[in-house]
């Protein structure tokens, strides 16, 4: 192995040991690895949007699209939120982003979240097959999850068999979230064993077991 | 004072944690994995892609969560770079250039040309609306290439402008809501296919987008990336892990039901 | 004339034309709405990119301050101020030599992707203390929950084929159907909660300008 490289992984083995040390208690070695990556990961992203700005936007600018000047002036403005005194410039170009956004993301969400999954839960197939059965569970737990979420109409249930039929909607509806929220610890569980795999992997092949 | 007492519980589980890791990795089992719907979906869509379609591929990694979604987008890339398909690639997370130049070291990109059926844009951020910008006007969000090349310049980008220019997007490696902006600003907005590489904390929550077949296929995580590795016949880093993962899975289930036993028999025996 | 810049009216009159801008330009189109929206969209990126700037800079300075700051412990302040110099150096680096040479190259892959990573999986320590100590199953509700996790647990390992081919069906059910049906509950939910913000922003209901400071 080359020595630079021999070095990177000795050094990446010391940190990672560093940061574990954490398990057994808060300590020096550790804030040292977190300040270290805190202060690279802003550092990097800085870099790389300055890159972008070098490489893309004044390019443009000098090339003729001299409008893009108004957008990087509007978004200066930003910097107000350090100064203080002028924390009102910066609302300029947040309001801008606030606007865009949600308006980008709504225009979809209609559509994606809200339309499209109604229909595809509407959408019952009520033949005597495995999809068929599976259209008409999906119809049930859907409406009774959403059905957890009327917190007015909960809170004046009726009486007699009406409070019985909305507090077993109720009960379905937070079991069926319960479930989900399960899946999803799973799902949660496998994301950080994916990486965990990863370093232990690099510690273990540095010290010649594998 | 037991040994137990003495040293902890948890001292000792996170031993147990390290031993079911380490022990594996000595000692592979080698378990077969099955293949899911959605992989299944997402090899069949790119497969089935006619010789010449333009393929465009939002690298979404960031470096703390990539090795989750690594095998699945190491194996998708070399089933594209197979394929005769056009690729143009961004990259929407500042770690991603570094993360896929390194990725490239295992993806062969064949008899490609550069500039003619594959090109690289550099990193943009902004999220969403830059997403929605590169759907409306690529030249509006990127003059020039990753090694600075105008792109007016890449034979490949001549008569592509748009997302309507393409016959699919895939957002690879997200582990942050990026295939969601692909569904709602591509799909819903422009009526371009999505499929994509997420991570497994992302993937439970694109199912229903699956399901109405706006994403027409995805991974899960790194046991997706197995699967996607046994369907392009191209073992590497997810089929390697599958016994550490069934270690894993196996102690934290007996941790588990150990633990809920435990309190069942002190809640039966009287206590609380 | 000065009070009204510095009020939040013009910022959320900027809102409602962007809002108006981008519904337009994807419920009615027209050639007019669709320069104005690309050109609203390119601008975003622009303003976005600089918005990435002064959050990195807002982070130093906060830690430049805290490590001028006397009552702090020493060994805070000197972690504060080993951030910024890292963050300098690494800028300083990236920007001299660019980001393709083998220095930085090497500095990215030996010290910032292990610690990164390190520290985001060091809650799978903390997840199995939590399995054993903490996951009960002392209502309905949290057994279920449990039973659909351990399910699904079974289903992603590939050991859970080997000890029952079920398990792997089954978990396959519970991702696709049971899962599926409560993430779609929660997004319609989450949408009708988006589109009720959108309306308390445009009415100026929402402070969401920091209309406080």
């Amino acid at each position: 192995m080359a020595m630079d490289a021999f070095v990177g992984e000795a050094l990446t083995v010391l940190f990672i040991i560093l940061a574990y040390s954490y398990l057994i208690k808060d300590n020096i070695g550790f804030q040292f690895v977190q300040a270290t990556y805190v202060g690279f990961g802003v550092g990097h992203s800085l870099v790389m949007v300055v890159k972008y700005f070098s490489e893309n936007t004044f390019p443009s600018i000098t090339s003729g699209n001299i409008l893009l000047v108004v957008p990087l002036l509007v978004g200066l403005l930003l910097f107000g939120r350090l100064v203080k005194g002028y924390l009102w410039l910066y609302r300029y170009p947040l309001a801008i982003l606030v606007g865009v956004g949600l308006g980008l993301q709504l225009r979809g969400m209609l559509k994606a979240n809200l339309i499209d999954q109604i229909i595809s839960t509407m959408n019952v197939n009520l033949s005597a097959t495995v999809d068929g059965f599976n259209s008409i569970i999906i119809f049930i737990f859907v409406l009774v999850s959403m059905n957890y979420f009327f917190f007015t109409y909960r809170g004046r249930q009726g009486s007699g068999t009406i409070g019985s039929i909305q507090n077993l909607l109720m009960k379905s509806g937070q079991y069926v979230l319960m479930g989900a929220f399960g899946a999803g610890f799973a799902a949660a569980f496998l994301s950080r064993l994916a990486v965990f795999m990863g370093i232990i992997e690099q510690v273990v092949t540095f010290f010649g077991l594998i | 004072m037991s040994i137990i007492q003495r040293i902890g519980y948890r001292k000792i589980i996170y031993l147990l944690v390290l031993i079911f890791t380490v022990t594996p990795m000595i000692y592979p089992f080698g378990l077969p994995v099955e293949v899911s719907t959605q992989s299944n979906d997402l090899f069949n869509y790119i497969e089935n892609l006619p010789a010449g379609s333009k393929v465009a591929i939002n690298f979404a990694a960031f470096a703390g969560m990539y090795p989750d979604s690594q095998a699945a987008t190491r194996a998708v890339l070399i089933h594209i770079m197979k394929r005769p398909l056009d690729i143009v690639l961004w990259h929407s997370g500042p770690d991603g250039p570094l993360l896929f130049d390194a990725e490239m070291e295992f993806v062969s990109v064949g008899d490609r040309v550069y500039g003619e059926d594959h090109v690289y844009l550099p990193y943009v951020g902004g999220g969403e609306a830059t997403m929605a910008a590169i759907a409306e006007n690529i030249r509006g969000v990127f003059s020039v290439d990753i090694d600075g090349t105008p792109i007016d310049n890449i034979p490949l980008m001549q008569n592509i402008n748009r997302a309507e220019d393409f016959d699919l997007i895939l957002v690879l490696a997200d582990c942050g809501g990026a295939t969601e902006w692909g569904v709602r600003q591509w799909n819903i907005a422009h009526g371009v296919s999505v499929g994509g590489t997420p991570c497994s904390i992302s993937y439970p929550d694109l199912l229903p987008f699956w399901k109405t077949g706006s994403i027409i296929g995805m991974t899960n995580g790194v046991r997706g990336g197995g699967e996607y590795e046994l369907l392009v016949k191209k073992p590497g880093p997810g089929l390697k892990n599958t016994d550490v993962m069934s270690s894993l899975h196996i102690l934290f289930i007996v941790l588990i039901v150990v633990g809920n036993i435990g309190d069942f028999m002190k809640r039966s025996g009287g206590g609380s | 004339m000065s009070d009204l810049f510095r009020s939040s009216r013009i910022p959320l009159i900027l809102i409602w034309v962007a809002v108006l801008i981008i519904f337009g330009d994807y419920f009615f189109g027209g050639v007019f709405n669709q320069a104005f929206s690309t050109l609203t969209v390119e601008w975003t990126v622009i303003i976005a990119n600089i918005a990435i700037i002064v959050g990195g800079i807002s982070i130093l300075l906060r830690s430049i301050m805290v490590s001028r700051r006397s009552s702090v412990d020493i060994v805070e302040r000197i972690m504060h101020g080993w951030q910024v110099v890292i963050a300098v150096f690494i800028f300083a680096i990236g920007t001299a030599f660019g980001t393709t040479s083998g220095t930085y190259n090497w500095l990215y892959t030996y010290i910032l992707l292990p610690s990164w990573r390190t520290v985001y999986t060091i809650i799978i320590f903390f997840m199995a203390t939590a399995s054993y100590r903490a996951f009960r199953a002392r209502s309905g509700p949290s057994f279920v929950m449990l039973i659909c996790g351990i399910l699904v647990l079974l289903r992603n390992a590939p050991i859970g084929m080997r000890i029952w081919p079920g398990f792997y069906s089954i978990g396959t059910w519970i991702l696709d159907v049971v899962n599926m049906s409560g993430g779609r509950a929660i997004m319609i939910g989450s949408v009708v909660g988006a589109v009720s913000l959108l309306i308390r922003i445009l009415l100026g209901k929402e402070k969401i300008l920091g209309e406080s400071e």
